[in-house]
């Protein structure tokens, strides 16, 4: 029989879990999975460093393991230089695991991080350059495009008036990211779902399987390319898009022309009218744009912003890459079977490839297959993806093949800070719902304002599955610790 | 093609002895550019288009009907229009297909756009209007105004979309980067059909984008990608070369599919809407999906959803034409039907490729004629049905080819069954006469437009589209007042039930319905929603004159009553009224009603409501939440093709 404890920290809307394992030798075995916080939390640097301290106390000032999900500012905000770093520098940590998409000798992983650094750039430049247009459309287009840049890092409004330190800020959120595979001395790992799970060094009968993401890209952009491979558009060229766009909005935000030589622009430079610098155009342009766009009755038929709603696509679309590319782990315990689910911030495209992974495994002396929905299956703790979101906790092929009877989720969560951000929904209330059918109730939030799960919330457990939870759930201002017996 | 309709045809005498041209000779892309790097279609891809001649067509271009406005704001840039009245120009049949050449861009635009009007025009037999914009600052009745062109922006958006924004009258076309240059959703014949489709029905009822069930928005892209394929194949060209191709295995069937899929996705997202024709198997080798009666219960995003009437209808299409050609192929093989291998003589070859044209034109004009024979609200797919079938009846009482056997047949086998209905018979499907029991709510109708009768006919010879919108709108007023009147005739109070149950509307200031807006008169609201005159040309060469009236009103309801945070909606009912203009007084020959106070249909709507906000729509709604409502309004299309 083997206890693991997970705490979730209630620090605020982000991830930061550590999970305990009991060592042969009696020590335990300290995994952190990420520590990051939003950037619209309050005093962000001292809650950070209380956790930070927290975690250091618990652990004794070792982590045998960091698992950094993936790259956004609220699961990783606590390694930066402005948050806890320095706490982090007096902990002796033995190893760090990434996902294979930052492995820097994996090819497609080189092009989905270039990819990424090029959106991110033109969502940067969109943001500066609807910032100085006073048109409500332009306005509401940037604070939205502000609302996915807070993942990475870039918060307030100020950061917007300078491209240089907006820049420096998503440059933060990378560097956070980094710290630990930079440290000397720590091991760095970059997990495939095609290698043997691991086990835990020192901790007998666990193994850690990497269930995502997939080495896929159509599934990492949740677009399935056709059999015949006719329709490659969306998947090939993504960082020129990204670039033309960028430039676009450069040039928008500048109100220049075609300085820069137009070479985003889909026409040789020669054959466009620049009329805002007075070129006169020639006459039956001059007479078109009389006759319609300057048709005092048909102003509102313009489309100078139209094109603008690109970046809200791209904010989307750079958003749901990169939670697909989310590292997700799952422990197993070899005798019981059960297993800890973490699903990091993964989207469709990672669930869906669960279910095609597989592994053979030694248990004894005998061979057996795992397989993804086994995992899912056999899981009896699930940390919920995604801050709760509706399209982060796959229905059919994920939550309903959660089936163990003692099934417990908990879900970083604080509705106040994510309405603050103009999100909405989080969490999710059909999900909540389900949720708590699926655990009996057994759902814990770190959202301060939410209370642990009531008598009556748990009221279709059994009387002894009831206590049993109650016991083992410590509540603490701070955070929330689960003891599982495994 | 030639519009007959085609305004300035009539309003220039003829200045010489030679007549005007049949038609404006204009080059394009028959798919687009793509199919030209491709040695199989390259041969196939560059055809010419025949637009309405329009003489004054101005730089833009700019004519009757369209606006070609090319100005890049991505780019910060605009580009010359083309003049397609140049000398140099006319004489060559338009410029030259060039994907680098923004002035050929727009004149593809303009070719592929009219040519779709004028398909409409002549299924429909009366001129188009875009939608009206609505100025409340105008005296009542006035307040509807003229849009007279709809505005094309070849190079609008960085991004790979293209949508109509009904709010612009404007259809926006996007270029984005692909793998090997740039992409130009302008010069893709499907895109170009799909969107002016989308224009074009937006302007015959502005309800139909309303999303209130399954079926809306799928049939708005399902309908729009059936004019575009249909258009396709009443090119006898590309036909020829594909039936050509074929070497002796005239499977036409697959063939024609496989050719509908291929087009579809050349152009990317409007694949989606064709992968319901076929699909590949291991060995690569393509073949017809088999229908699956089952499917529509569990679509129900728009794409896929609209996919299904797509393979409905292009099923139909398949049977009708294969049962059509059956005997030329028995003719041109001693009556064994079984083609010998090797090449097709090219004789049967072009036989082959004019029937099929002459059925994909058939085709063609039943999809656009139906949509006179809707409902004015919340349409479903088995309304569509019904409005087929009960239009090609009106068109031609036999149905010698058996298209309208095909049709039931292929939506039968896909599951899309009219609500209510025992039997899939013909006369089961066809909307009811309207029934004998209504005689007094429909005498009440038909005094109505025997009063708007001299304005109806005067309509029919006006050919200035200005002029005939005004014209409509006044006599939509004359209607809505002599109906009101009408109505709060105590002494008619009797014929009440029935003018109900005709009309669909409940305008008694008793009827006690929730949300219902009443007018400070006492009378609730109601609109004259449209007035469409209509001279059709029937097979037996006879001319109907028609007037299609509808009628609507709106409630105003909350979602769910039990959680009034959810919002409102407009729930809206009414008819569809279709007159016989013949005889000595007009008839009223059909009316399809969506009652204003039906309960069933009012908690179907709830329900549909509900189920969305549970699924919790997109990761867009998470991120940007409380402006999605608004944006939704603005543009529902723009989102509906960018992320759909």
């Amino acid at each position: 029989m083997t206890t693991a404890r997970i705490r979730m920290y209630r620090h605020g809307l982000g991830d930061c879990f550590l999970v305990r394992f009991p060592k042969d030798d009696g020590g335990s075995f300290n995994i952190l999975i990420d520590c990051g916080v939003i950037t619209v939390a309050p005093n962000p640097q001292a809650t950070m460093a209380t956790v930070v301290a927290d975690i250091a106390k618990e652990c004794g000032g070792h982590l045998d393991l960091v698992i950094m999900t993936h790259e956004h500012w609220d699961h990783a905000s606590g390694f930066s230089v402005d948050q806890a770093q320095a706490a982090f520098d007096n902990l002796t940590i033995a190893e760090v695991w990434y996902a294979w998409t930052e492995d820097p000798e994996n090819v497609l992983g080189r092009k989905l991080r270039r990819e990424r650094a090029a959106k991110l750039a033109a969502l940067q430049a969109a943001a500066v350059a609807l910032d100085q247009s006073a048109e409500p459309l332009a306005v509401a287009r940037k604070e939205r495009v502000l609302s996915v840049l807070q993942f990475f890092g870039v918060g307030d409004m100020t950061d917007l008036h300078n491209l240089g330190a907006a820049a420096k800020k998503v440059g933060k959120t990378q560097a956070a990211f980094e710290y630990l595979g930079k440290r000397r001395g720590v091991k760095t790992r970059y997990c495939y779902p095609e290698k043997a799970p691991m086990g835990l060094r020192g901790v007998s009968g666990v193994r850690a399987y990497i269930l995502g993401p997939p080495q896929d890209e159509g599934r990492l952009k949740r677009s399935s390319p056709t059999k015949r491979g006719k329709e490659v558009y969306e998947l090939a060229s993504d960082v020129q898009a990204a670039d033309n766009l960028a430039a676009a909005f450069a040039r928008f935000g500048a109100g220049a022309g075609m300085a820069d030589g137009g070479a985003d622009c889909p026409f040789d430079a020669g054959l466009g009218f620049y009329l805002k610098h007075g070129a006169a155009p020639p006459e039956k342009l001059q007479e078109l744009i009389q006759t319609t766009w300057d048709d005092p009755s048909a102003v509102s038929r313009r489309i100078d912003l139209d094109w603008t709603s690109a970046a809200e696509t791209l904010a989307l679309n750079l958003d749901s890459h990169t939670n697909n590319t989310c590292l997700v782990v799952a422990f197993e315990v070899e005798e019981s079977r059960k297993v800890l689910l973490f699903a990091a911030d993964a989207q469709v495209g990672n669930w869906l490839s669960w279910q095609d992974t597989s592994w053979k495994v030694k248990d004894g002396g005998s061979t057996r297959n795992v397989t993804g929905p086994d995992l899912l299956e056999n899981a009896v703790f699930y940390k919920v993806g995604h801050h709760g979101s509706h399209n982060a906790t796959l229905r059919a092929l994920g939550l309903e093949q959660m089936t163990n009877e003692d099934l417990v989720a908990f879900v970083p969560v604080f509705k106040e800070q994510a309405e603050k951000n103009r999100w909405m929904n989080m969490p999710f209330p059909p999900l909540v719902k389900r949720l708590r059918e699926k655990t009996g109730g057994r759902v814990v939030f770190s959202d301060p304002r939410m209370h642990p799960p009531t008598p009556t919330q748990l009221g279709s457990l059994s009387a002894s599955q009831r206590k049993e939870f109650n016991t083992s759930l410590v509540v603490d201002r701070l955070f929330y610790e689960y003891s599982l017996e495994l | 093609m030639f519009s007959p309709d085609s305004t300035q045809y009539y309003l220039r005498p003829q200045q010489a002895n030679v007549p005007p041209p049949p038609a404006r000779r204009l080059r394009g892309y028959a798919f687009d550019p793509s199919l030209s790097l491709r040695l199989e279609t390259a041969a196939i891809n560059h055809l010419v288009f025949e637009a309405p001649w329009e003489q004054d067509l101005k730089p833009g271009p700019i004519g009757e009907y369209l606006e070609v406005v090319d100005y890049d704001p991505a780019s910060g840039c605009w580009y010359e229009p083309v003049d397609l009245n140049d000398v140099q120009v006319v004489a060559q049949d338009g410029l030259a297909p060039s994907e680098g050449n923004p002035q050929f861009h727009q004149q593809m635009v303009y070719a592929v756009a009219m040519n779709t009007i004028a398909n409409f025009e002549q299924a429909l037999g009366r001129q188009v209007f875009w939608s009206a914009t609505y100025d409340p600052h105008l005296p009542k009745g006035k307040r509807d105004t003229f849009v007279q062109r709809l505005r094309i922006y070849p190079h609008a958006l960085r991004a790979a979309n293209a949508y109509y924004s009904p709010n612009k009258r404007a259809l926006l076309f996007g270029y984005f980067q692909g793998p090997s240059g740039m992409v130009f959703s302008c010069l893709s014949h499907d895109i170009v059909a799909h969107e002016t489709t989308h224009a074009l029905l937006d302007g015959m009822n502005r309800r139909y984008i309303e999303d209130n069930h399954e079926d809306s928005l799928a049939f708005h892209e399902a309908f729009a990608d059936l004019v575009a394929l249909f258009e396709h194949f009443t090119f006898p060209e590309v036909l020829k070369h594909q039936i050509s191709q074929t070497h002796g295995d005239l499977h036409s069937e697959s063939l024609l599919g496989e050719l509908a899929q291929e087009f579809g996705e050349a152009t990317g997202r409007y694949g989606a809407l064709r992968n319901a024709i076929g699909e590949y198997d291991d060995a690569d080798q393509w073949h017809p999906i088999k229908p699956d009666p089952t499917r529509l219960s569990r679509e129900f995003e728009p794409h896929a959803r609209g996919a299904i009437l797509v393979a409905a209808v292009f099923g139909a299409f398949l049977a009708a034409n294969s049962a059509r050609v059956r005997d030329l192929v028995r003719l041109a093989t001693a009556g064994t039907g079984v083609l010998p291998a090797g090449n097709l003589p090219p004789d049967l070859v072009n036989r082959l490729a004019t029937e099929t044209s002459t059925t994909a034109r058939h085709f063609l004009n039943m999809c656009i004629q139906a949509l006179d024979w809707c409902p004015p609200v919340d349409m479903t797919f088995g309304d569509y049905l019904r409005a087929l079938i009960t239009a090609d009846f009106d068109m031609q009482i036999e149905d010698p080819n058996g298209y309208r056997t095909a049709l039931i047949e292929s939506f039968r086998r896909w599951g899309i069954v009219p609500k209510g209905l025992r039997t899939l018979s013909e006369e089961q499907l066809r909307w009811p006469f309207v029934h004998k029991v209504d005689h007094d709510g429909w005498n009440a109708l038909t005094e109505v437009v025997e009063r708007i009768r001299p304005r109806i006919s005067e309509s029919l010879y006006i050919r200035d589209r200005r002029v005939l919108f005004a014209l409509l709108r006044d006599a939509r007023l004359e209607t809505h007042e002599h109906l009101e009147a009408a109505m709060s005739d105590v002494s008619d109070a009797s014929q009440r039930p029935h003018f109900n149950r005709v009309t669909g509307l409940n305008i008694a200031p008793t009827s006690g319905l929730p949300g219902m807006i009443v007018n400070e008169n006492g009378i609730a609201r109601f609109e004259v929603h449209a007035l469409r005159p209509a001279l059709r040309v029937t097979s037996s060469r006879t001319i109907k004159k028609q007037l299609v009236m509808i009628l609507t009103q709106t409630r105003n309801l909350p979602i769910d009553p039990e959680h009034p945070e959810l919002g409102d909606f407009e729930f809206r009912g009414g008819a569809t009224l279709i007159f016989d203009l013949e005889g000595e007084r007009p008839s009223l020959r059909y009316s399809i009603v969506r009652p204003i106070d039906s309960g069933e249909r009012l908690e179907e709507i709830r329900a549909y409501w509900k189920r969305r906000d549970d699924q919790g729509a997109s990761l867009r709604t998470t991120y940007f939440g409380a402006g999605l409502a608004a944006n939704l309004k603005d543009e529902p299309l723009c989102l509906l093709h960018g992320e759909g």
